[in-house]
């Protein structure tokens, strides 16, 4: 699914429970997706959905583009 | 009192059956939407043409109304240009008196939701009757639009069902054609006998006065020839110069909104019935609405008015698809409706709507007429903070202290260190898992990574410096 994931800056707490329902609706995709690893180029949407994994008990490593491209695991 | 927020109004809906419903519709028309436009090549230059013949009518929208006004009269139309929702409904009911029309049937128009158009006519006494189905289904369940072209994406079809077995008496059926063919037997009667038919406008070309409404159910088309007289409404900024203009509308409005290259009927009107036709209305009547619109022009927000109401923005929306269109508490919701309805109705009581987006950008991606919406939501959020309106809370002392923290080293070093200790404090494994005051909002649906330890500065000073 190519949509945001819902951080949005103070959008998260401001409106924190549509964050959080478009945060929820992306790491549904994430899940159905299969993947291993989780790759993003903003540090603060990475945060958000780092931490609603956590919260959700999803194990996903979540890893910036830089650090994938300096070869970092 | 406390007003109600987008907030408020979003809240006790989210993640229920009716969002699930719009979620899923909104979705569906984004596909149908990407498949029509891959599938049209010229796809981006007419998007181009038509952005350049909005922007281009809208810096002289005197001239082109006053055109527009000259071509209706010149057919047999008559003109009248209303300042606010109050003069255009007075004028329309003014009209029903005058010709003894009782009954009204409409077709979907946004605008005349946004003047409440039903409530004035029924208030004066007259039968007002919504041919387009969703809207025939809104006025049935006494409910209101919550999406531009798909009013009752919010409902399903187990919805319709029960209402239409329950409020028109007929057996149950859930098939969708079952649930059509309902309606076509309870509005086909309506259209013949009717006095006057009300229509909005998608666009009209200033030149010969032409107007054209585009729908899938040709009730339309019934509602604008059947009835002896026929009343258009309209936003003031639907002109177009002249009918290639419109098609050029015609091209990228279908394919934006639903996928189709055009719409199933698209119903060109210009005028009343002339001598010789063999149908059409005894008299037209347009009414010209700006409601807001000229404070709109005259603001940061002016190309908003470049709109064509494709729905498209709605659509592809991740918070619209999450909260649903009566979240934003006006007939335009989505991206476009959080730029619009603040500038129509003033920031009193809509100061929120700029808002509510994460400025992702999907929106501008889709629209026919390449409207920066994002950089719209930015100039209406600096409107909210030149005019102090909203409820910004904490939000400026919170932008202040950050500011000087920025801007002072020994508060930004002092900052971090706090934030180390708090972290230390209340850390488990590395993740804070409840945090005091507003950024109690960030930890009740996600955990939050404890500050490091140590700042860069620090870890750069033991280990490169020294």
């Amino acid at each position: 699914v190519e949509e945001c994931c819902g951080f949005g800056g103070l959008f998260s707490i401001e409106m924190p429970e549509v964050s959080a329902a478009m945060m929820a609706a992306k790491l549904e995709a994430v899940a159905e997706s299969g993947a291993e690893l989780v790759v993003g180029g903003d540090v603060s949407c990475l945060m958000h959905l780092a931490g609603g994994m956590r919260r959700r008990g999803m194990a996903l490593p979540v890893r910036h583009v830089a650090e994938v491209l300096a070869g970092e695991r | 009192v406390t007003p109600v927020t987008f907030r408020g109004r979003a809240r006790p809906d989210l993640g229920t059956p009716k969002t699930a419903a719009v979620g899923a519709g909104a979705a569906r028309f984004a596909e149908m939407r990407a498949r029509a436009v891959d599938a049209y090549p010229a796809m981006d230059q007419m998007r181009d043409r038509a952005r350049e013949i909005r922007l281009h009518t809208l810096a002289r929208l005197d001239r082109y109304l006053d055109e527009m006004a000259d071509s209706v009269e010149r057919m047999g139309g008559r003109v009248f240009f209303a300042a606010d929702a109050a003069e255009a409904n007075d004028h329309i009911v003014g009209l029903c008196r005058d010709r003894d029309a009782r009954w009204i049937v409409k077709s979907k128009s946004m605008v005349t939701e946004e003047i409440e158009l039903n409530h004035a006519l029924e208030a004066a006494g007259r039968e007002v009757t919504e041919t387009d189905l969703g809207e025939f289904i809104v006025q049935l369940s006494g409910d209101s639009p919550s999406h531009i072209i798909a009013p009752v994406l919010h409902k399903t079809r187990f919805d319709v069902a029960e209402l239409f077995a329950t409020s028109l008496g007929t057996p149950y059926t859930d098939e969708p054609s079952g649930l059509n063919a309902v309606a076509r037997a309870h509005l086909r009667r309506v259209f013949l006998e009717a006095d006057m038919g009300i229509s909005g406008v998608n666009v009209i070309a200033a030149s010969t006065g032409t107007m054209a409404t585009v729908t899938n159910e040709g009730n339309g088309r019934m509602c604008t020839t059947a009835p002896r007289v026929h009343v258009a409404v309209m936003g003031m900024e639907r002109v177009v110069p002249t009918t290639e203009d419109l098609a050029v509308i015609l091209e990228v409005l279908a394919r934006s909104a639903t996928g189709q290259s055009l719409s199933a009927y698209t119903n060109l009107v210009t005028g009343p019935r002339r001598p010789g036709d063999p149908d059409g209305p005894e008299e037209f009547h347009l009414v010209v609405l700006d409601n807001g619109r000229s404070r709109v022009l005259g603001s940061a927000a002016a190309e908003i008015l470049a709109c064509i109401r494709c729905g498209a923005c709605l659509n592809v929306c991740p918070v619209y698809r999450q909260v649903g269109g009566h979240a934003y508490g006006s007939v335009y919701s989505g991206p476009v409706g959080a730029v619009l309805t603040p500038g129509l109705h003033g920031l009193d009581g809509w100061a929120d709507l700029p808002y509510v987006s994460t400025l992702c950008g999907a929106c501008q991606e889709v629209c026919p007429v390449r409207i920066d919406i994002p950089e719209l939501l930015l100039r209406q959020r600096a409107a909210v903070v030149v005019a102090g309106a909203g409820e910004l809370g904490w939000l400026r002392p919170g932008l202040a202290a950050y500011t000087s923290a920025a801007t002072h080293p020994w508060l930004w070093r002092a900052f971090l260190a706090s934030g180390g200790l708090f972290g230390r404090v209340r850390g488990r494994h590395g993740w804070i898992e409840s945090m005091p005051f507003h950024a109690k909002a960030w930890t009740e649906d996600r955990d939050f990574p404890a500050p490091a330890r140590q700042s860069f500065h620090a870890w750069w000073r033991t280990n490169r410096e020294g």
